[in-house]
């Protein structure tokens, strides 16, 4: 989490400090009656008398008594959310949140709560004092972070006419992170010897989990380490040995957006947490870089990833992130011994050399590109994946 | 009367049947609603296009209909809309029907302001007052309803009706909108349809032989006048008899009204008039006295005879035909041409008999003025009036009245006195307008109906000038007529003063009067402060206590009352739950509510709908705020009753009690 909110492409100064555009405005209906008086009021010029406007001023007072109830409601009503929430994209909240009608003066109504995801939920009446507890129906499609600061208030209490809108200042935020999907982990290099490692080697270790066997005793051997049922047959001390455990690495490198469109940037995502989980599985270490940030971050084998989802959901679209020297830059940070897995949005001539040089310099490179890019087949030698939004295949 | 749309449906309905001037239309549309809503349980479906034919097709209808009835041709589309309208409320709308649904009611409400504009407005105006914020709140409430599942999440009540609060600022803003938003009539006046009937007659004729049509005895009320005291409204002045007949002066001189300056006459007599249908006044604007300011809006160029009448070059029908003038007050002595006091003492050569009879009366009053009282008294105290009189003989109709019938309407006592008095030289004019009868008692205004219809004469005398001089026997007069009409004719008066006729000038003299209060106001108050300032502080104080009173009391009778219903379903669900757990279905306690009923849900449950729906009522009042009312609750106690007396259910609970809460696949 360190460092997350600099990544953040519109950081807020303070959660709600930002104003609404347009707090009052006449909704789709209010514009429909307004255009309605207008006509009314050019019918009473042609008229014998001014009742026509008698029509109009009944429609005005809806909207003067729709302005005041909607200032009202929004300017009393209280919401309490749960301070954070983690989800996958796809998901819904699950916990309720509290909302409150503060008014003395009297009842609210047509609220609706709307954070940038969309719409939570609506609430069609509550009484002065009033209180309710709901939960917000509304599915995140999208990763991201929402923050509770940006979440507008909106009641067209009681004509639909006119809405009165307030940004509420609440503290807290809605964390969506990509869904990711099973895939197989990508190959990775330079195997080290690991305690828990899935990958078994050719020698024998003095811990591990698959035994091997016993050998003699050796100074320096731990005491712990010796089998005492083989040690009682006469031939000496003899110590357990173990099946060699390793763990490989890979280096993760994703592109932020270079491409320019979102939905690929999301697919880009999804693809780049689903190598990284598919590789923890598979007990590697993992090094992640996204090339907006150029930041290493090293995660041992099995660890739950989260700081991962959490960053995964907070990088923002960068089209400069295949800007020259960047992906260099990048490389310089992982570790010579590591597999590269470059998951990028396009690619382009630099890149392409860029890999070309690996190649020569025995690195192990995979590039994942989107299924759009289907003309790419191989690239300077290394091996091609394609990834939508839902899962990863090898380049034909 | 079903929901907020249907009543403002009802109203557009009524407002289309009310542009015919009467009320048939208005029933048959009041049955077509109601026929379409209680036939409403089958819902009718029409293709679009087919609704759409049927709107054409009752224009169409319309068009005919009106045409039969003598109606505008323009309303025929008003008809399209009902029948569209009618036809819509026989199936439940979509959102977007339901606004079109709305703005055609308002079309026809719209149609309504500009032909019906007399008190049957008021009523509509209230209403569309009450209607239009319920309808236009209940068209958001249904879009507000959440999207039901089988046990719907906590339902929030729908919000209470419009409250008074609102409709009083409704209604306020409508008024005020009205009096301060800036307007100006681009139409010419159009013109009313003229009086049908019988009541077609003009004041002359009703004055002449008030027998002879309704119209003279109709207590339509024709003018109505605001003023300390009314003289005798002239509108024709006969000069001229022939023997059988008496005429207008064909040959008179018309002049301006010679208005006096401004300053003069402030203190003098003004009366505000108004005139029900410029088509009864043929031109003439009725006066009293020496006219010396005069203004109105329903007609062009006003002149004055020689006579005094005042007469416009044209006029027309107006929503409110109000004029207004100022009488002087003590008008100079006018002097008399010589050729003009020729015409005016031409009578028919008088017989023996007849200078015998006014030796007879006058008893040797020498004094002009004297001898026209005397006569006026004698034909007032020893003369009968009797409408529908015998006519008179056309020889000599002066004597055949004198001498024989001594009876008759008030033109014939006007008549002869005229010619008496011509046969004693001095100059007379016979003067048909109307006699001021009564006032009405709540406006104040005098009421000049077509009863009051008059003839009397004007004499002149070289010491008094012209002396109005009234032969009709006053005793015999037609009596005033009655209190509710007063009632009537003032909410009218008010209605049209006030309302239809409000234009810029009145909201301009309104402006201006707000104004001046404002700006007298500061003074007033120091002036005033002492005994004004304890009189606004006291409501003040009331209303801020009541303020910081009223919500606590609110509050905990409401929550009084909430927690009372939260108890009651509390109480039917807890003993839905204990039927169930006597038939082998316990709840256990880290289920929810609704996952109890998912897993009752897995097994087929008889009575499944009836626990749903306690469940669905025991959520919505714990937990979703929702009012339990006694319907409600007793439609739980009947669902209660079911789930109790189901056989098939003891059955099965009995044999295998536990069965129902084995997960499903379970052996």
């Amino acid at each position: 989490m360190n460092g997350s909110s600099q990544i953040v492409g519109t950081p807020l100064a303070s959660p709600g400090s930002r104003r609404l555009k347009f707090p009052l405005a006449f909704t789709p209906i209010g514009f429909l009656f307004l255009a309605v008086s207008v006509s009314l009021y050019f019918s009473a010029l042609t008229s014998q008398s001014g009742l026509l406007l008698l029509i109009i001023g009944i429609l005005g007072g809806c909207y003067v008594v729709n302005l005041s109830a909607a200032r009202r409601a929004v300017r009393h009503l209280e919401i309490l959310p749960p301070a954070s929430a983690h989800l996958a994209e796809g998901e819904r909240l699950s916990q309720p949140w509290k909302i409150t009608n503060a008014s003395p003066g009297g009842a609210v109504g047509f609220i609706r709560v709307d954070s940038p995801a969309g719409g939570l939920f609506q609430i069609r009446s509550l009484s002065a004092g009033g209180s309710i507890s709901r939960t917000p129906n509304l599915t995140f499609q999208r990763r991201g972070v929402y923050r509770h600061g940006e979440i507008t208030i909106t009641s067209l209490y009681p004509f639909g006419l006119v809405q009165a809108a307030r940004r509420l200042p609440l503290s807290g935020e809605i964390i969506v992170h990509p869904a990711l999907y099973e895939t197989a982990s990508p190959l990775a290099t330079g195997y080290d010897q690991m305690v828990g490692g899935k990958h078994k080697g050719h020698r024998h270790a003095t811990s591990g989990a698959g035994f091997a066997g016993v050998r003699p005793w050796q100074p320096g051997d731990p005491l712990k380490q010796i089998h005492w049922k083989s040690s009682s047959k006469g031939l000496g001390l003899m110590v357990k040995t173990f099946d060699e455990e390793l763990s490989g690495r890979v280096a993760v490198i994703a592109d932020c957006g270079a491409s320019g469109d979102p939905d690929t940037l999301d697919d880009c995502l999804r693809a780049a947490g689903s190598l990284i989980f598919a590789a923890l599985d598979a007990g590697h270490h993992v090094e992640w870089l996204d090339l907006g940030r150029v930041e290493a971050q090293i995660i041992p084998p099995f660890a739950d990833g989260h700081e991962i989802l959490d960053t995964l959901a907070r990088i923002e679209l960068d089209k400069d992130s295949l800007a020259p020297g960047r992906l260099n830059r990048a490389l310089d940070l992982v570790s010579h011994k590591s597999a590269i897995c470059l998951v990028l949005t396009q690619i382009n001539a630099e890149t392409t050399s860029r890999i070309a040089k690996m190649i020569t310099q025995r690195r192990r490179v995979s590039l994942y590109l989107p299924a759009h890019a289907t003309g790419v087949v191989a690239v300077a030698g290394a091996i091609v994946f394609r990834y939508s939004a839902q899962d990863i295949v090898e380049a034909s | 009367m079903k929901s907020a749309r249907h009543q403002l449906v009802l109203l557009g309905l009524l407002c289309q049947g009310l542009v015919w001037d009467n009320y048939w239309l208005v029933l048959v549309n009041a049955a077509l609603w109601v026929s379409c809503l209680n036939f409403r349980r089958r819902t009718v479906r029409l293709p679009p296009m087919v609704e759409v034919a049927a709107m054409f097709g009752g224009m169409l209808a319309g068009y005919f209909l009106d045409l039969t009835a003598g109606q505008s041709v323009h309303f025929s589309v008003g008809h399209g809309v009902t029948i569209l309208q009618c036809l819509r409320l026989r199936r439940p709308l979509d959102r977007r029907e339901q606004i079109f649904s709305i703005l055609m009611a308002l079309l026809q409400f719209g149609v309504a302001c500009t032909v019906v504009l007399d008190y049957r407005f008021v009523l509509i105006l209230l209403g569309a007052m009450v209607i239009v914020p319920r309808t236009l709140m209940e068209l958001e409430s249904n879009s507000f309803l959440l999207a039901t599942e089988r046990i719907p999440q906590p339902q929030l009540p729908a919000p209470a009706g419009v409250g008074r609060w609102a409709l009083a600022t409704v209604a306020g803003v409508a008024i005020l909108f009205f009096l301060t938003f800036p307007r100006g009539f681009l139409a010419m006046a159009l013109p009313i349809a003229p009086p049908r009937g019988q009541d077609g007659g003009s004041l002359l004729d009703s004055v002449m032989d008030p027998a002879r049509s309704a119209a003279a005895q109709s207590s339509r009320v024709l003018l109505q006048v605001d003023a300390d005291r009314l003289g005798y409204l002239r509108c024709y002045a006969l000069t001229d008899f022939d023997g059988n007949q008496w005429s207008r002066d064909a040959h008179s001189a018309w002049r301006p009204i010679d208005y006096a300056p401004q300053a003069q006459k402030e203190n003098w007599p003004v009366r505000r008039v108004r005139a029900k249908n410029a088509l009864w006044l043929g031109r003439v604007l009725p006066t009293d006295g020496r006219v010396a300011q005069l203004s109105g809006r329903f007609f062009r160029r006003a002149f004055q005879s020689a006579h005094g009448i005042v007469e416009c070059e044209a006029m027309w029908n107006t929503a409110n035909n109000l004029y207004e003038y100022r009488i002087h007050p003590h008008p100079p002595l006018e002097g008399l041409l010589s050729t003009r006091r020729e015409q005016l003492t031409r009578h028919p050569p008088a017989s023996a008999r007849l200078n015998a009879w006014l030796d007879q009366v006058l008893a040797g009053e020498t004094d002009p003025l004297q001898q026209a009282r005397r006569l006026e008294k004698y034909l007032q105290t020893r003369f009968t009036y009797r409408l529908g009189a015998p006519e008179l003989d056309r020889l000599n109709s002066l004597e055949d009245f004198l001498f024989n019938q001594r009876e008759g309407h008030c033109e014939r006592f006007a008549s002869a006195l005229a010619l008496l008095l011509r046969v004693k030289d001095t100059p007379t004019r016979v003067v048909i307008g109307y006699l001021p009868s009564r006032r009405n008692w709540i406006s104040g205004w005098y009421d000049i109906r077509f009863k009051d219809a008059h003839a009397w004469i004007e004499a002149w005398f070289p010491e008094h000038g012209w002396v109005q001089l009234d032969a009709t026997p006053r005793a015999s007069l037609p009596p005033s007529g009655l209190a509710l009409s007063d009632a009537m004719e003032t909410i009218d008066s008010a209605w049209y003063a006030n309302v239809v006729n409000f234009d810029t000038s009145t909201q301009n003299q309104l402006l201006a009067i707000s104004r001046q209060t404002i700006s007298a106001t500061p003074e007033w108050l120091l002036d005033h402060g002492a005994w004004v300032a304890p009189l606004l502080l006291l409501p003040l104080a009331i209303m801020l206590g009541r303020r910081f009173r009223r919500p606590h009391h609110e509050r905990d009778t409401d929550r009084a009352e909430r927690r009372r219903e939260v108890q009651l379903a509390e109480h039917d669900y807890t003993r839905l739950l204990g039927l169930l757990a006597r038939q082998g279905m316990t709840r256990r306690p880290q289920l929810t509510p609704n996952e109890f009923l998912s897993q009752l849900r897995q097994h087929s449950l008889p009575t499944l709908a009836d626990v749903e729906f306690i469940t669905g009522v025991f959520c919505e009042t714990r937990y979703g705020q929702q009012r339990l009312t006694p319907t409600r609750q007793a439609e739980v106690e009947r669902a209660l009753r079911r789930v109790e007396s189901d056989p098939v259910l003891k059955a099965g609970f009995a044999r295998s009690p536990n069965r129902l809460l084995r997960p499903p696949g379970s052996p």
